[in-house]
Parts: C-alpha cells; sequence; structure tokens
C-alpha cells in the first residue's frame, strides 16, 4: 500500500468534503448570518469568517452533528466575538426616528403594521421582513441567536443549548424573554 | 400552577419542549384562563412571524468567495490530539545521515490503557491525517509539530494507526506501523525510498 499517495488522497477528500459541505450551507448559513447581523457587508464577513473558522477546525468535526449545527455555533461565536471587538454595534431602535436624508423633510416616523387588522393593510412582504428585521437588531444579542436559531432556523433546544454552549434552561429562558422583547418591539397585541 | 409559572413555560410550551406533566399542566392553565391565553396567542403570532420571513439570498457566489479564502488559508489545521490527556506520546527522532541534506523522524504514539488489547485490529486512518503539504520538515522541532498536529479523534483500545512522512529532499518515505503487542514506541523500523 502507497502511504503517501493515502495520505494525499486524505487530504484531497478532507477538502472534497468541505467544499460540497461549502456549496450545501453556504445560503442558510448566510440567512443566519444577515438575521444576525442586519445588513449584507457583515453577514457576508461572518459567513465567509465562519467557513474559514470550520475549515481551520474540521478536523474536530463531530460527522455525528449536522454540520449545519456545527457552523452556526462556530458562527454564534464568531458573531459574539465580533461584537466585543465593535462597542458601538449599529442598531435602530423602533421608537427612534429614522432620518431620510432630504433637506427640508420630515423625518419619518418607523410604522408598525397593524397585525391584528384586515390582511389587505398588511405591508408589503419586503416591508414587513425589514421591521421584522429592525426589531430582530434591537434585541440583545443572546436573545437574538436563541429567537434566530429557534425560530428562522428551526432548531431545537437541545441543538441551540449546543450551538450557544449554555444550558438548556438558559436557552429556553433567553428565547422566552427575546420573544417577548420583539413582541413589544413589533407591537404585537395580545 | 399558577399564571406567573404558567408564563415562563409559554414559549417552551409553543416549540413543544416541555415534558408532558409540564405541558398538560399548562394546556389545561390556558385553556381556562383568559389572560395567559391571550399571552399564548400573541407569542404564537410572534413565532409565526419570524418563521414566515424570507430567506435572505447572498448576492454574488458566495461559495465561490468562501472557497477562495478557505483554499488560500491552506491546510486543516491539527490541534494537540484529545487524547493526550490519557495516553502518552513516546517521540523519538532518528537522524538519518545517508539520506544526506533531508532528516527523517519519527513520531509514535501511544496508547497506555491498562486493559489488553484486543487481537485482530485493523488499521484505521481518519480522513484528517497529516496533509500532503505536512511533508517532513528538515528539522527535528517541525518534525516534532508534524506529529503533534496529527489527529486520531476516536482513538480506542481497538484502533491503531500508522504514520508515513516522506522526506522532501530526496523524496524517501518512512512507514511506522504501531506495535499492537506492546506499548506503542516510535521506532524506526525501515526507510526505504519511494516515489
Amino acid at each position: 500500500m502507497d502511504f503517501a499517495k493515502l495520505l494525499v488522497s486524505a487530504n484531497r477528500s478532507d477538502r472534497s468534503e468541505f467544499d460540497s459541505l461549502v456549496h450545501r450551507c453556504h445560503r442558510q448559513a448566510y440567512n443566519v448570518a444577515y438575521r444576525l447581523t442586519g445588513n449584507h457587508a457583515d453577514a457576508e464577513d461572518l459567513t465567509q469568517e465562519s467557513f474559514l473558522r470550520a475549515f481551520r477546525f474540521f478536523d474536530r468535526y463531530n460527522r455525528d452533528m449536522p454540520f449545519e449545527n456545527w457552523l452556526f455555533r462556530i458562527m454564534s461565536r464568531v458573531f459574539i466575538d465580533e461584537l466585543r471587538k465593535k462597542p458601538k454595534h449599529r442598531s435602530q431602535s423602533l421608537d427612534q426616528p429614522i432620518s431620510t436624508g432630504a433637506t427640508g423633510e420630515a423625518e419619518v416616523q418607523l410604522e408598525i403594521p397593524d397585525f391584528e387588522g384586515d390582511p389587505e393593510r398588511i405591508i408589503l412582504r419586503a416591508e414587513l421582513d425589514d421591521y421584522l428585521q429592525n426589531a430582530l437588531l434591537a434585541l440583545p444579542e443572546e436573545f437574538r441567536i436563541a429567537v434566530i436559531l429557534a425560530d428562522i432556523e428551526g432548531m431545537s433546544y437541545e441543538e441551540i443549548s449546543e450551538a450557544m454552549s449554555c444550558s438548556i434552561g438558559t436557552v429556553r429562558s433567553r428565547l422566552h424573554r427575546g420573544r417577548k422583547l420583539l413582541r413589544s418591539k413589533l407591537g404585537v397585541g395580545s | 400552577m399558577n399564571c406567573r409559572q404558567v408564563n415562563h413555560l409559554l414559549s417552551a410550551y409553543i416549540d413543544g419542549e416541555l415534558p408532558g406533566h409540564d405541558y398538560r399542566a399548562v394546556a389545561t392553565h390556558i385553556a381556562n384562563c383568559s389572560d395567559c391565553h391571550s399571552e399564548y396567542h400573541s407569542l404564537v403570532q410572534t413565532k409565526r412571524l419570524l418563521t414566515a420571513l424570507r430567506m435572505k439570498q447572498p448576492t454574488g457566489d458566495l461559495a465561490a468567495d468562501v472557497l477562495a479564502k478557505v483554499h488560500a488559508s491552506g491546510s486543516v489545521s491539527r490541534p494537540k490530539p484529545a487524547w493526550t490527556t490519557r495516553g502518552m506520546i513516546y517521540s523519538n527522532m532518528l537522524q538519518a545521515g545517508f539520506l544526506g541534506a533531508g532528516v527523517i523522524f519519527l513520531a509514535g504514539m501511544i496508547y497506555t490503557h491498562s486493559t489488553p488489547r484486543p487481537r485482530g485490529v485493523s488499521l484505521q486512518w481518519h480522513s484528517s491525517t497529516v496533509s500532503s503539504q505536512d511533508r517532513l520538515p528538515d528539522s527535528p522541532l517541525a518534525a516534532q509539530h508534524v506529529f503533534s498536529r496529527v489527529n486520531f479523534p476516536g482513538f480506542g483500545p481497538q484502533r491503531s494507526v500508522s504514520f508515513t512522512f516522506i522526506n522532501p529532499v530526496n523524496s524517501s518515505s518512512y512507514t511506522q506501523l504501531p506495535s499492537l503487542t506492546s506499548p506503542l514506541s516510535a521506532r524506526a523500523t525501515s526507510s526505504h525510498r519511494s516515489h
């Protein structure tokens, strides 16, 4: 048996496996990154850095776990690490007027859609996305990660606890508090 | 269960993450308590809004960008093997003068489990072993580094591993097949030329 060839082949096999995982998961990873950061540039950076770290530590990846879950664990850490480097994180308060930038025009107040009203009055889906995104950005980061992984990625509490390196009880608490904050930001009536 | 207790469990109730007895207790409570039912209803609405969010699509070819950066970054790193906490590594290095400028090293890995090893051990390779970039360097320190980056996840009594190191100077290779009957120690047992 030619071990030298086996070595080279093992390395190629690693890369080939990783390449196919990138192709399979990059859209999903970008979507989560976008919901975490709220803008395209930061989402791309976060996605790329997460995949880079995943590749660097690919030999630690336990194949019993879905790659996406492992990637989101890395992404959560990268996200928190990057935020710590940038103390002034941009976030838009829903209560704060937005400046249109045009002179002489009044500032525009963010309008919260009336979800209880006639469906015809619900604003266009794209705008709804923006409202929700802004509400997500107003959440504390750890609540935001928990809510995104649960409600956008559909992960179980156990999977989220692995991704966030915390107990299931903490996940439950972060999710519940996150959703309640989100509800008040969105003005979802009870 | 009172309203305060139920309130704490509502999100987990919505997500189906409550054990049976809690689930039934919450279900019974919100069926009979309008305040808690309203609270439950508004949280369900909030969750629905999020689950209905459109998937954001990257612009351009993000996969290609990611892979370009990944491949530019080099090989998968080889952290110190996890099993070093319960095992020992015997590392000997042999300088082979007859190979000229190149130096052949070896590194061995050791398993110190006290139980007898089973017979019929198979040779196993993990896909993330030494990569082609990790060809034998020309200094003992670097060779040791190569070894320390070899990782064998799940290493246990029924597993064994062999190494091949390639001398970049003259392309000779050295293969280490660990003994399975005694504690494995790194010994130069052969060296031969290969291409």
